[in-house]
C-alpha cells in the first residue's frame, strides 16, 4: 500500500514541478539604447536609456522578483524587479521596457542604475545569483546617440544582436516587412510539387514505422499465443476428457467465433421472442398519502 | 385635440410598425439568403430522406437555414458579431476545440483491431492521402495562396473534424466553405466511391478472398494507442490535438479500467459536439460570405480530391499485390476505405464487395485502412499545419 502511494505520488511531484516552472528560457534582452537624445520619452517627459525584454514563449510570464544586472567599468548594481505589480507581466510574445533613469524611485519599470559607462547588462532569475538568464555585452563609448541595438532578422533569415536601423521601443526589431511562411513556400513551390513529395513521404514514414513496429508486435504475440497454446494442450493431454466425459477443442480462428458468437445470439433472440409473446398485467394497489398526491404536490402553491 | 392626439398616435403606432417590418427577415431577404435556406432545406431532406451521414447533415442543414435568417447587422444574433449565442458557440470552431473532442470520441469507439491484426493496411491508409496534396496543388493552380490551398487539400483527407481544425488555423474565412464541402462529399461517398472502385479494378480482383484476420489480444490493444501517440505525435507535433485525443479515447476504451470515461466520450459528449459543430459550422455559411466564386471552386476542387484519393487507395492495394503470395492478396474493393470516413468508406467497401461474391464480406477488412486514413488525414494536417504556418 505504501509502496503504492509512493509511485502515484512521484509523477504528481513531477507534474507539481512542472506546472510551477515558467518558460525562462524564453526571455531575452531584445534591445538597448545606451544614449538617448532625442527619442523615446517616458512617463515623466524625460529621455532615460532603456532596455527591451521580449518574451518569446506562448504564455504570460511574469519578472516580478527578478533582477536586473548592470555592470559598469567601476561596480556591479542589481536592480530587483517588484513582485505584485501587473506591469511586471509580459504577455505571449510581448515586450517590456525599463528606463534606466538610476534613482529606482519613479516606479517599477525604473531601474536603480543608469547604463553610463555599461559594460554588461544581464536579467537574472528571482535567486539573482547564477547563469544569468540573458547577458548582453557593450561597449559605452561605441554607442551612437539615438541608435539602439538589438536583436533582428538578416537577409539569410538567422536573427542576430546587432545594430538596429531604427528604435523600436515595446514592438519588434523586425522592421523591414517579412514574407509570410506559407507565402514563402508558395514562392519556392508554385506547383505543389515539394510539399506533395515531402508530405506523402512524411505520411508514409510515420504509418510505415507503425506497421513495421505492429508487425513485429504482432509475430511476438503470435508466438506468445502459440507457446501457450502449447502448454495448455499439454496439459490437457493428462485429462483429455472433460466432466461430462467428452473432449472439447477451444475455438481457434476467427470464423468458428463468429459461429459461436451467432448461434448464442441466435439462441436469445428466440428466448426473447417466445418472452415477448407473454403479456402480464398485475394489479397494483397503493394506499394514499398526501406525500404521493398529484393534487398536492401539483396543483397548490405555497402561500405566505 | 383629440383628433391631434389621435393623429400623433396613429402615426407613432405606422412608425414603429413600419421599423419592426424593417427589422424582419421578409425585408431584409436576398436572392442570396434564399439560396442557402434552400440548401439547408436539401441538406435535411437528404438527411431524413436518404439518411446520407444524417447526424452531420441534419444539424449542418439547420444551421445553414439558421445562418441565412436575414437580419439586421447589429441586432446581435449573427455568428460573426460579437458576443452572440452563436459566436459564443463558435468559438470552438474558430480555435478548433470541437475537432479534438470528436477524435476523442472517434478514439472510444473505435476498435483498431482489423488494423493491428493486419498493420500493412496501413499502407493504403497512407496512400489514399494522396488526394489532399493533389488538391492542394491544383487549388495553388488556381491562384489560392498556400494557406488556402492547404485548407481546401484537406477536403481530400475526407475527414470533417480534421478539415475543420487546419481551416481554423491556415484559412478561417474558408471554414463553412470547406466544412461543407468535406461533410457533403462524405455523405457521398456511396455515391462518388463506387464509381472509382469499379473503373480500377477488374472482376477477378474484386472477388479476391482475404484471409480472415487473426484474434488480437487485449494487451495489443493497449499498446496500440500508447505507442501510436508517441511514435506520431514525435514525428509530426502540431497533429497533437487531434491524434493525442484520438489515442487517447481508444485508450479509454481498451484499457478496461475506465469504462464510464470511454462511454462518455464515445457517446454524450461525442452527441453534443457534433450537434454544436453541425449547427455553428452550418450557420457560418451566411450568404454574404459564403456564395462567393470561390466558395464553387473550393466544392469542385474538393470533388475531385476525393475522386483521386480513392484512386490512391485502390491502386496502393493493387501495387501491393504484386508483391503478396496468392493466399494473401489484399482485395483492392477495400482501397477505397483509406479516405477516413469512418465507417461510411468501409460499408462501401462491403456493399460493393458483396454485389460482386455475396459471401465475401469485406467490412472488417476495410475498417483496418479505414481507421489508418483516419491517422493519416490527422498526420496530413499536421504536416500542412507544419510547412505553412
Amino acid at each position: 500500500m505504501m509502496a503504492r502511494k509512493l509511485l502515484t505520488s512521484v509523477p504528481l511531484m513531477f507534474a507539481a514541478l512542472g506546472v510551477s516552472a515558467q518558460h525562462n528560457s524564453e526571455l531575452r534582452i531584445n534591445e538597448i539604447l545606451v544614449k538617448n537624445v532625442d527619442n523615446y520619452v517616458d512617463d515623466y517627459g524625460h529621455r532615460p536609456s532603456w532596455i527591451e525584454i521580449y518574451n518569446g514563449s506562448h504564455s504570460t510570464l511574469d519578472l516580478g522578483g527578478y533582477y536586473l544586472r548592470a555592470i559598469t567599468s567601476v561596480d556591479t548594481v542589481m536592480y530587483r524587479i517588484p513582485t505584485g505589480d501587473p506591469k511586471t507581466r509580459i504577455t505571449p510574445l510581448g515586450y517590456l521596457v525599463f528606463f534606466c533613469e538610476g534613482t529606482g524611485t519613479k516606479g517599477t519599470l525604473y531601474t536603480n542604475f543608469t547604463l553610463e559607462d555599461i559594460r554588461s547588462v544581464a536579467l537574472l532569475n528571482s535567486s539573482g545569483k547564477g547563469t544569468p538568464i540573458d547577458v548582453v555585452e557593450l561597449d559605452y563609448n561605441s554607442q551612437q546617440p539615438d541608435v539602439s541595438i538589438g536583436y533582428m532578422t538578416t537577409t539569410d533569415g538567422t536573427e542576430r544582436f546587432i545594430t538596429l536601423p531604427r528604435t523600436t521601443p515595446n514592438a519588434t526589431n523586425d522592421t523591414e516587412p517579412v514574407m509570410a511562411r506559407h507565402e514563402r513556400f508558395r514562392q519556392m513551390d508554385p506547383y505543389g510539387l515539394v510539399m506533395a513529395f515531402s508530405a506523402v513521404v512524411i505520411v508514409i514514414s510515420v504509418l510505415m514505422c507503425l506497421f513495421i513496429l505492429f508487425k513485429l508486435l504482432g509475430n511476438y504475440m503470435i508466438g506468445v499465443a502459440r507457446r501457450k497454446d502449447k502448454a495448455s494442450k499439454a496439459a490437457k493431454a493428462g485429462s483429455a476428457e472433460t466432466e461430462d466425459g467428452r473432449s472439447y477443442d477451444s475455438p481457434n480462428t476467427a470464423d468458428e467465433i463468429a459461429a459461436i458468437a451467432m448461434a448464442l445470439q441466435m439462441y436469445r433472440e428466440e428466448l426473447h421472442d417466445r418472452e415477448s409473446s407473454v403479456l402480464t398485467i398485475n394489479r397494483v394497489a397503493r394506499a394514499y398519502s398526501p406525500w404521493s398526491s398529484k393534487i398536492y404536490g401539483l396543483r397548490q402553491f405555497n402561500k405566505k | 385635440m383629440l383628433a391631434e392626439v389621435t393623429t400623433s398616435g396613429t402615426s407613432f403606432l405606422l412608425d414603429n410598425f413600419r421599423e419592426f417590418i424593417n427589422l424582419t427577415g421578409f425585408a431584409n431577404i436576398t436572392a442570396g439568403h434564399l439560396i442557402m435556406i434552400v440548401v439547408g432545406i436539401f441538406f435535411i431532406f437528404l438527411a431524413i430522406r436518404y439518411k446520407f451521414e444524417p447526424m452531420l447533415l441534419l444539424p449542418i442543414g439547420f444551421g445553414i437555414v439558421l445562418g441565412n435568417i436575414p437580419f439586421v447587422p447589429g441586432t446581435e444574433v449573427g455568428i460573426y458579431e460579437d458576443g452572440t449565442v452563436l459566436n459564443y458557440l463558435y468559438f470552438g470552431v474558430i480555435k478548433g476545440v470541437y475537432p479534438p473532442l470528436i477524435f476523442l470520441g472517434i478514439g472510444a469507439m473505435t476498435d483498431f483491431s482489423a488494423l493491428i491484426s493486419n498493420p500493412k493496411l496501413m499502407l493504403i491508409g497512407a496512400a489514399a492521402q494522396i488526394g489532399i496534396f493533389a488538391a492542394y496543388a491544383a487549388a495553388l493552380g488556381m491562384g489560392f495562396s498556400a494557406a488556402e490551398a492547404g485548407s481546401i487539400g484537406i477536403i481530400g483527407g475526407a475527414d470533417g473534424p480534421t478539415a475543420i481544425f487546419l481551416t481554423s488555423k491556415l484559412a478561417p474565412e474558408f471554414l463553412g466553405a470547406v466544412a461543407i464541402s468535406a461533410y457533403s462529399y462524405m455523405a457521398m461517398v456511396p455515391l462518388i466511391q463506387p464509381i472509382v472502385m469499379r473503373l480500377f479494378t477488374t472482376k477477378n480482383e474484386r472477388v479476391i478472398k482475404m484471409k480472415p484476420p487473426r484474434p488480437v489480444s487485449q494487451r495489443e490493444k493497449i499498446f496500440f494507442p500508447i505507442i501510436g501517440v508517441l511514435l506520431t505525435t514525435f514525428i509530426v507535433p502540431t497533429a497533437i490535438p487531434l491524434l493525442g485525443m484520438l489515442f487517447l479515447g481508444n485508450l479509454l476504451k481498451e484499457s478496461g479500467v475506465t469504462k464510464r470515461l470511454a462511454v462518455t466520450a464515445s457517446g454524450p459528449m461525442i452527441d453534443i459536439v457534433t450537434i454544436l459543430i453541425g449547427l455553428t459550422v452550418g450557420a457560418s455559411t451566411q450568404a454574404t460570405t459564403f456564395l462567393t466564386p470561390k466558395s464553387l471552386f473550393i466544392f469542385f476542387i474538393g470533388a475531385c480530391s476525393f475522386f483521386v484519393a480513392t484512386m490512391g487507395g485502390v491502386l496502393m492495394v493493387k501495387f501491393m499485390n504484386l508483391f503478396l503470395k496468392p493466399g494473401n492478396k489484399i482485395n483492392p474493393l477495400i482501397g477505397n476505405a483509406g479516405v477516413s470516413a469512418v465507417p461510411a468508406a468501409a460499408r462501401v467497401s462491403q456493399d460493393v464487395g458483396l454485389k460482386y461474391d455475396r459471401t465475401n464480406y469485406l467490412l472488417m477488412h476495410a475498417m483496418g485502412p479505414n481507421v489508418a486514413g483516419v491517422i493519416g488525414s490527422a498526420v496530413a494536417a499536421g504536416v500542412l499545419l507544419g510547412f505553412l504556418t
